[in-house]
């Protein structure tokens, strides 16, 4: 006959994974083997330390499940009492002290706890100071990935994408443009011939390279007087534009900003940077539910203008160096701006471009040092 | 800290000559001790670029399932990260694809998108699915058995009708939603059965049409007061969104001034949004558990749209004021009012339910949705 074992320890439920009943129970711990004793029956029931998970793993839970083998579970507080068994005298064993038995249910969450195997998580989760270096590190390696971590893996992707990938962008583009934007250009086909030809003179000759373009002219109809570069090298100028402007070195000038657009593959560039922040932002917080909030989306949109004003003034610096070569002078882009733009203003924070001000500014002070070969 | 489950001793009131017990939730969890939990998921998600994201639902899930007690028992979140981790890995590639076919290819990438709204059902149930099966209260887990199909026509094909119909349908679909949800959950081996009256639909989606309704015209009553015979209403719209240089006609004072106007009109557009959820997700809360029996057991939902507006609200609020780090304490408090709100009613104690057959889970369609933002955010 087996020794009644003593109905000491502390107080847990036991459920069977059979019914939702709770069966008292009180539970002993040695170290290695957990035993429990069922009070109403008497049965006994005991699991190595190996063969107990912890179900709940929260740090200041008061109230512990442990998964058991064979779909059953152990529920007990952290706050509970202790039960002590039948007289000394019956069992034959002392009655276990409280103390005793309350060391017992400690080194049984430390067991499991470490066999849980991440203490280390608990720690950084109690301590205010590994809390903070973390978040501090955390913070750090974000902004300096959006800021400068994602524009330069796009600048260097861009330059190994495949040609045929810019060429679907630009020719998709240039569709969906030609669909809902433009119509046909009303310029007389002479006019267009001559902007050609002056564009081509200008990209031919020593030191006078220019990306691979073609251009084209629309209507440009609700967009008005604008210029654009896509992917795939088309230049598109609008019928407003050329209208607007007074001397054809103005549009050459504008020609010269968008083919710097093309020289440094800004829209693929663009393309990828977003791709990269999105994938950061949402693989980053797409745990924490969902993120609504108007607030959020602001940093994203304050970004997004920052890297454009970046490319636009990377733009104009490329067209200031093309045109100072070909000795066409800084001032028609900046008198063309002026023309498009009737209240120029500096640069604000969700503007795409720099302020027409501060354009104007550079381009002013360019042309009075003239660098014509 | 001597906890809540104690205080969820229940209540017996008699009725009908049968003796109902009240056995309310209570949520035990602390705004300050799911700060940490919160913080450190943060951190170690972004570090890990989104692998320990797994671990950290889990963590999540456990804390919120574990602080969650009825009768003195609380609820279990038996999910292991590496199941979780299987599905992000799969949603973040469906991610990638998206996003480059849509920047590359527009054509491809609309294409995709179509391709994934119609797998949302899919993805839905599969989540419900999982949820379920990884629950456990007092050793026994739950089950969701609804099928694809259904999750389609509930999810999907309902929704769009509702929409087409000018929102004639909507009512009839929210309620095939929640029945959806209702009847295809298990509790061990205990169907849960379910009742909605239609007239009930109709009063939810009217009361939330009235409350965007009556912010609108507030928002509009406003501008319009401030600006009548100063200029068309579509030449103001016009100029506050024209924030580029070119093109723009009105100088920097009138800008102000529209400013000075447009702002409260947003911001009560916004309040009224907020409402209308708040209100939409009260009652759809309130008719799927009052709706509820599992077997002798029906549920008191009591959620009230002005009061949990109100607190979306001020959370919405404290978290922008706080750049987001009010996110946990919200969590909390919403989780709070829930349990608040919520109670099982039935006759005798909850120790009679027997065990289903014992199912496995795959946690794909639980974590697809959870990358792409996909929930059902029902009570």
């Amino acid at each position: 006959m087996t020794h009644p074992a003593s109905s000491s320890g502390f107080d847990a439920s036991y459920f069977d994974g059979v019914s939702s009943k709770a069966h008292a129970c009180t539970v002993r711990f040695d170290g290695h083997i957990l035993r429990l004793v069922l009070t109403q029956s008497g049965a006994q029931h005991s699991w190595p330390l190996a063969e107990l998970v912890l179900a709940v793993q929260a740090n200041d839970a008061r109230q512990i499940v442990l998964q058991l083998p064979g779909h059953c579970e152990l529920h007990f507080s952290l706050d509970a009492g202790f039960s002590h068994g039948p007289e000394p005298a019956l069992s034959g064993a002392a009655a276990e002290s409280e103390a005793l038995l309350r060391n017992e249910r400690d080194a049984l969450m430390q067991a499991l706890r470490r066999q849980d195997g991440w203490t280390w998580l608990h720690t950084i989760e109690r301590n205010k100071v590994w809390m903070v270096a973390l978040l501090l590190v955390t913070a750090g390696l974000v902004f300096s990935s959006l800021r400068w971590g994602a524009p330069l893996a796009a600048k260097y992707l861009a330059g190994v994408l495949p040609e045929s990938v810019a060429q679907t962008m630009g020719e998709q583009s240039m569709a969906i443009l030609d669909k809902v934007y433009f119509s046909p250009s009303k310029l007389p086909p002479a006019r267009q011939q001559g902007l050609q030809q002056q564009l081509r003179a200008y990209c031919s000759g020593k030191d006078r390279a220019c990306p691979h373009f073609q251009l084209e002219f629309r209507d440009g109809g609700s967009i008005g007087a604008n210029a654009l570069a896509l992917p795939n090298g088309t230049l598109v100028v609008t019928d407003q534009l050329v209208e607007l402007a007074q001397q054809d070195s103005e549009i050459i000038a504008v020609l010269a900003h968008e083919l710097g657009h093309i020289a440094q593959q800004h829209s693929t560039r663009l393309a990828l940077q977003t791709i990269g922040v999105t994938l950061i932002v949402t693989t980053a917080l797409g745990d924490l539910d969902s993120v609504a909030d108007m607030g959020q989306g602001l940093p994203a949109l304050l970004l997004q203008s920052g890297y454009s004003r970046d490319m636009e003034s990377e733009a104009d610096d490329y067209a200031l160096q093309w045109l100072q070569k070909r000795c066409i002078s800084p001032t028609h882009l900046a008198t063309i701006l002026a023309r498009i733009d009737d209240h120029p203003s500096k640069t604000g924070l969700l503007d795409s471009h720099p302020g027409t001000l501060d354009r104007m500014e550079k381009f002013k002070q360019a042309s009075n040092t003239k660098h014509c070969s | 800290m001597s906890d809540a489950p104690q205080i969820s001793a229940a209540t017996t009131t008699i009725s009908d000559g049968t003796e109902k017990n009240t056995y309310p939730f209570s949520f035990t969890g602390r705004g300050s001790e799911y700060f940490s939990i919160w913080i450190v998921n943060l951190a170690l998600t972004i570090l890990t670029l989104g692998i320990y994201g797994a671990w950290a639902k889990v963590r999540r899930m456990n804390w919120f399932y574990g602080h969650t007690f009825l009768d003195g028992h609380n609820f279990v979140y038996h999910a292991q990260p590496m199941q979780i981790l299987k599905g992000r890995i799969i949603g973040i590639a469906l991610l990638l694809a998206y996003l480059l076919t849509s920047h590359f290819t527009p054509a491809l990438g609309v294409a995709l998108s179509l391709a994934l709204m119609v797998a949302t059902p899919w993805l839905l149930r599969s989540s419900l699915r999982f949820t379920a099966r990884m629950t456990s209260y007092r050793g026994l887990r739950f089950d969701f058995t609804g099928s694809t199909g259904q999750a389609f026509w509930v999810f999907l094909l309902l929704p769009a009708l509702g929409i087409l119909s000018l929102g004639l349908l909507m009512p009839y679909a929210t309620q095939q939603s929640l029945a959806y949800v209702a009847r295809n959950t298990f509790y061990g081996s205990e169907i849960v059965t379910w009742e909605g009256k239609a007239k009930d639909f109709w009063k939810m989606h009217l009361k939330g049409g009235a409350a965007i309704l009556l912010a609108l015209l507030l928002g509009v009553g406003v501008f319009a007061v401030g600006l009548l015979g100063q200029y068309s209403f579509m030449e103001s719209i016009g100029a506050f969104f024209d924030t580029s240089d070119e093109n723009s006609g009105v100088d920097p004072i009138t800008r102000r001034f529209l400013f000075m106007y447009l702002v409260p009109m947003f911001i009560l557009i916004y309040i009224g949004f907020f409402m209308y959820t708040a209100v939409v997700r009260a009652q759809s809360a309130n008719l799927l558990y009052n709706g509820a029996k599992l077997n002798q057991f029906g549920f008191n939902s009591t959620q009230k749209g002005r009061s949990l507006g109100a607190l979306m609200l001020l959370n919405s609020v404290l978290g922008m004021l706080t750049f987001g780090l009010y996110q946990p304490w919200a969590k909390v408090a919403v989780a709070k009012y829930r349990a608040r709100h919520l109670a099982v009613v039935g006759p005798g104690s909850l120790d009679s339910f027997i065990a289903g057959a014992q199912k496995d889970a795959s946690a794909i369609g639980d974590s697809v949705g959870d990358i792409l933002d996909i929930d059902i955010s029902i009570g």
